[in-house]
């Protein structure tokens, strides 16, 4: 009853306030009465209510009569707005009707509409989810980031790049930039964390003790930080992530009070976070700032150009983001002035203030706004084609229409008519596609994902069916204003004197635009597919240059704080190495750091020659490796040596190089056995190393990188950098290998997470997914927007063809050839697919340039402007045209003309 | 209930009736009668044929009170007291009784048609 009387609400007020007493009192007893008949007659009776109230609530609300208590004896004309309802109404029914009896021209259009609206309606959502939807943080209008950039300590030559901030920094910016309050400061981290479940490895955020209150966060057990957390030396505790907490505890409230080993010290968990999305990467947990080692370290503290922490602020209500970004810039000004080693502002050094949402979602922006086009676009075609359906019907109804109009019925209403039929289709279109949009919404989540952390605000919500609602009237409108307005100026026209039942001459013309632009739309649809396509070609069939189907790869993170010393770090390794080597399924193990495909990489400055005064200093990637490396990878040496057991830390130091590296900075003036330095910092240079070798060029950081010059130097030789890659040689079945292998590593160290198991081959099909992902969701895109126009060049071309039989007929008595008609008509088809071509080829250079960084940022290996990939979408488009227009052409060349003119 | 010349001229103006204005007009008959009480005597009298539902229902008496074909009336004796009861007005039965008329001449026009057709058929085959 709470439903009847919600529903009720159709009614403008006065009327409930008249009859709303009375209406559920019948409505009551109606139900009374229906239920002993069953749960069917039950919904039947809801489902009619539904429509009759919705209905007459309409016509009421429409009516605008005045409810005044003494009644009007004023009679309200028959023509009134509630007649009019009852006539739209009327015109539904009878296009439902008249659909009822072509259910294939119904099925044809709604499946069409159905592709269209629910590849915009799953779209929006990301797009509204994560672009549009304002922050769910507090005052989240109000939020900024601050950015500095600098150029590179590594290679100072180069454009300056984002650098976080020093502790120094945030001091300066908190203190001397009027307007911005409450600055708050985060880094991330991967740490080891050790409950009872053992050890594992955590992302952590670390959190000035305002963060949360910043941005208006409250516990959903427990609590926050404190602020005096923030203050070194306090008891270190965590809070958990709802994700987190969910996941490793089960939603457990009995885990707030309890206490994990992490860094070598016991951390209290002392709250949860609600369900949000993590803010600004993802993560599990967070942490006070004095609770993480490197931050809460006095040498980082005081090191003004130690930049690793993000900061963020809050404007107060009579500052702009431009306005703090200009008394930000004019603070550093001030900054450089009294202290320039650490703000190199002549070498490019800078800050900005950006708006927070904008921020968050910079890479999405992008890829939303292009693929929303794409899906525009793909609804465009799939409106001119349900127009071309409709037109074709309603030349075959021309008679049945005109009837009805010498009946009495105004060119409006048979117009309307027309309407309501498209209306119809449109909304069980829309309906339809609300289930696609559906069926996709996971994909698309995992998608967005990889690029915000908003991915988790994407709902099919209020706003998102608004939106399908909205565009479900307007396809329908649009694509049925075109046979409408054909029939009302036709009927108009002719009245009742027509015979033809097909559409005429302007109707075939308008058919003819209509695939026009259907093949120029898909035009530019199928080149960004193919783009995309060859894209995910191109990286998919790269050669990586070394082996990945036999070799698994894992990460081990080492406490950095308990294996301080080489020594221990050497012992550990080699006690791991020996430990796992024992596994049947295992082969040769091989320590490395920033391992291939692992998404981590390092560059490093260095000088070729004897000392660092020797020239100019080159950049390269950087790896620390151990000797079986290069054997278990399957990377060839092509001069000198690689490394062995001999290469050991009391050893002199040794590096090899890769081939580009090679060719681009030592040949003909260095061989091996060149010496090179490697410098962290101006002034902060290693003994130098002798390269002893020279191996080939691999793609360690994906198909999709280029390859770029390497140095590769002896673990042995190098400190422990924590976080550490071990490649396995697999032989046999890697079934529960990777459990296999955490056993053995935890007999050696109980605390020693294993994590990132997988095979090279996993993580190449891992790193490329977003890819193959992108070119599918166009491709299925650009397959619809194909299949569509391909029906409409076969749907005119057939059409054309079967409305001319007696012209043809005629032409062939004349004189023409079977073969001056098949190239007749052929030719007519070759008009329309170059006409659509062309306009294709304007409309997706124009798509490339307005979503150039869309572009930019999915292609690899291919121009935006493609000449392979356009020649042959072009191609395509006009081999398809000649075939639809093959058939037609053939049947009308083999007309027997005696037969064809005697035909009334 | 005697029609005066004067409410019948009234009465045409509302002709053609819209089928449910011709369904509570009958079902009212002489009767006083709530809103569900209409609904029943139109499903009585119509064999369940032309159930309309309660939204129907209202709006249309609406429209026909402020046309005056229908005012409400006391409630009679042991009535519910939750529901407005209604009756028609003379003019309310002169648009009954003319709708009625109209509907008759019609249907003796479709008559003689039928059975003309009928006729002419029979002689053909004849």
């Amino acid at each position: 009853m709470r439903l009847y009387r919600w529903l009720l609400r159709a009614y403008p007020a006065p009327f409930r306030r008249l009859y709303g007493a009375d209406l559920e009192a019948d409505f009551d007893d109606l139900l009374a009465r229906t239920r002993p008949r069953g749960r069917g007659a039950v919904t039947r009776l809801w489902a009619r209510t539904v429509v009759d109230t919705v209905r007459t609530g309409l016509g009421e609300r429409l009516s605008r009569r005045g409810y005044r208590a003494g009644r009007s004896r004023v009679r309200i004309p028959r023509t009134g707005v509630a007649d009019r309802v009852a006539d739209a109404w009327q015109d539904l029914r009878i296009g439902a009707r008249a659909l009822g009896r072509s259910p294939g021209y119904a099925a044809a259009v709604i499946a069409t509409l159905a592709l269209g609206i629910g590849a915009n309606t799953a779209l929006f959502s990301v797009a509204y989810g994560t672009l549009l939807r304002p922050l769910p943080f507090a005052s989240g209008d109000r939020l900024v980031r601050l950015v500095q950039e600098a150029p590179p300590a590594t290679d100072p030559g180069a454009a300056p790049a984002r650098a976080g901030f020093s502790v120094t920094d945030l001091e300066a910016y908190g203190a001397g930039v009027p307007g911005l309050v409450e600055m708050s400061e985060f880094h991330a981290m991967t740490f080891t964390l050790i409950d009872d479940g053992g050890p594992h490895r955590v992302r952590a955020g670390v959190v000035s003790a305002n963060y949360f209150e910043f941005l208006g966060l409250e516990a959903l057990h427990g609590r926050v930080l404190h602020p005096d957390e923030d203050h070194m030396g306090a008891e270190p505790v965590i809070v958990l992530t709802h994700g987190y907490w969910m996941e490793r505890f089960g939603g457990d409230t009995a885990v707030v009070g309890t206490r994990v080993r992490m860094n070598d010290r016991v951390h209290e968990i002392v709250g949860v976070l609600p369900p949000r999305p993590q803010f600004p990467v993802a993560g599990d947990i967070f942490l006070p700032i004095s609770a993480c080692p490197t931050r809460s370290d006095p040498a980082f503290i005081a090191d003004p150009s130690a930049r690793m922490m993000w900061a963020y602020a809050r404007l107060d209500d009579e500052t702009d983001v431009a306005a703090a970004g200009q008394r930000a810039d004019s603070l550093l000004s001030a900054l450089a002035a009294a202290d320039p080693a650490p703000y190199p502002v002549e070498r490019g050094f800078d800050v900005r203030v950006v708006d927070l949402r904008d921020d968050m979602v910079a890479d999405v922006r992008p890829l939303a706004a292009a693929l929303l086009a794409v899906a525009a676009f793909v609804l465009l075609i799939a409106c001119a084609n349900a127009a071309g359906l409709a037109l074709a019907r309603a030349g075959r109804r021309l008679r049945e229409l005109e009837v009805r109009g010498a009946l009495g019925a105004g060119r409006g209403r048979l117009v309307r008519t027309l309407l309501g039929e498209s209306l119809l289709l449109a909304a069980a279109g829309g309906v339809l596609g609300l289930g696609v949009a559906l069926g996709g919404h996971d994909l698309l989540v995992g998608f967005a994902e990889r690029f915000t952390t908003r991915a988790q605000e994407i709902r099919l919500d209020g706003a998102v069916l608004a939106f399908a609602a909205t565009l479900s009237v307007v396809t329908g409108l649009v694509f049925g204003a075109v046979p409408g307005l054909w029939v009302g100026g036709r009927v108009r026209a002719t009245g009742m004197e027509s015979g033809a039942a097909t559409v005429g001459a302007r109707g075939r013309m308008l058919q003819r635009w209509l695939v026009v632009a259907q093949v120029a739309v898909a035009f530019a649809v199928v080149s960004a597919a193919g783009l995309a396509l060859r894209t995910a070609w191109t990286v998919g069939s790269t050669e990586l240059g070394f082996e990945t189907t036999s070799v698994a790869s894992l990460t081990i993170s080492v406490d950095k704080e308990r294996y301080r010393s080489p020594d221990s770090a050497r012992v550990l390794f080699d006690r791991l190495a020996a430990s796992i080597r024992q596994e049947p399924a295992v082969g040769k193990v091989a320590r490395v750091v920033m391992g291939p495909l692992s998404g981590y990489m390092h560059r490093d400055a260095f000088f070729i020659g004897a000392d660092a005064d020797g020239g100019e200093p080159v950049t390269a990637l950087s790896r620390v490796v151990d000797p079986g490396f290069f054997e278990i990878l399957g990377m060839s040496v092509e001069r000198g040596r690689a490394f062995t057991r001999a290469d050991g830390p009391d050893a002199p130091p040794v590096a090899v190089v890769n081939h580009t590296f090679y060719e681009r900075f030592m040949g003909g003036r260095f061989g091996v056995g060149a010496t090179m330095v490697r410098c962290h910092g101006p002034d902060e240079c290693l003994p130098p190393t002798t390269i002893v070798g020279v191996v080939a060029d691999v793609r360690f950081d994906g198909p999709d990188e280029p390859v770029a010059p390497e140095v590769y130097e002896v673990a042995r030789q190098n400190p422990v950098y924590g976080g550490e890659n071990l490649v396995l040689e697999v032989r046999g079945d890697p079934a529960g290998l990777e459990q296999a292998v955490a056993r053995r590593v935890q007999a050696v160290d109980p605390d020693l997470p294993v994590s990132d198991f997988a095979s090279l081959e996993g993580l190449r099909q891992e790193r490329t997914r977003p890819r193959r992902f992108l070119a599918w969701l166009l491709g299925g895109m650009a397959a619809v927007a194909a299949g569509l126009a391909v029906t409409g060049i076969f749907g005119v071309a057939a059409l054309s063809a079967a409305s001319r039989t007696r012209e043809l007929g005629i032409r062939r008595a004349l004189g023409a050839t079977p073969a001056n008609l098949t190239r007749r008509v052929v030719g007519e088809g070759l008009v329309v697919a170059v006409a659509g071509v062309g306009a294709g080829l304007i409309l997706a250079w124009g798509f490339g340039r307005a979503f150039a960084s869309f572009f930019t940022t999915i292609l690899w290996g291919v121009a935006v402007h493609d000449r392979l990939t356009l020649g042959l979408t072009a191609l395509l488009f006009t081999a398809v045209a000649v075939a639809a227009a093959w058939g037609p052409a053939r049947r009308a060349a083999a007309l027997d003309p005696m037969q064809v003119l005697k035909e009334p | 209930m005697s029609v005066t010349p004067e409410l019948h001229t009234r009465a045409r103006e509302f002709l053609p009736l819209g089928a449910p204005v011709f369904h509570i007009l009958l079902a009212l008959g002489h009767d006083t009668l709530h809103g569900y009480g209409i609904l029943e005597a139109i499903e009585a009298k119509t064999g369940g044929e032309a159930a309309i539902l309660p939204g129907t229902l209202y709006a249309t008496m609406n429209r026909m009170l402020d046309d005056g074909l229908l005012v409400e009336a006391d409630r009679p004796e042991g009535a519910d007291a939750r529901r407005k009861y209604y009756r028609r007005t003379p003019l309310g039965h002169a648009v009954v009784a003319a709708e009625a008329h109209r509907l008759q001449v019609l249907i003796d026009v479709a008559r003689s048609e039928a059975t003309g057709t009928r006729a002419a058929e029979g002689g053909e085959t004849a």
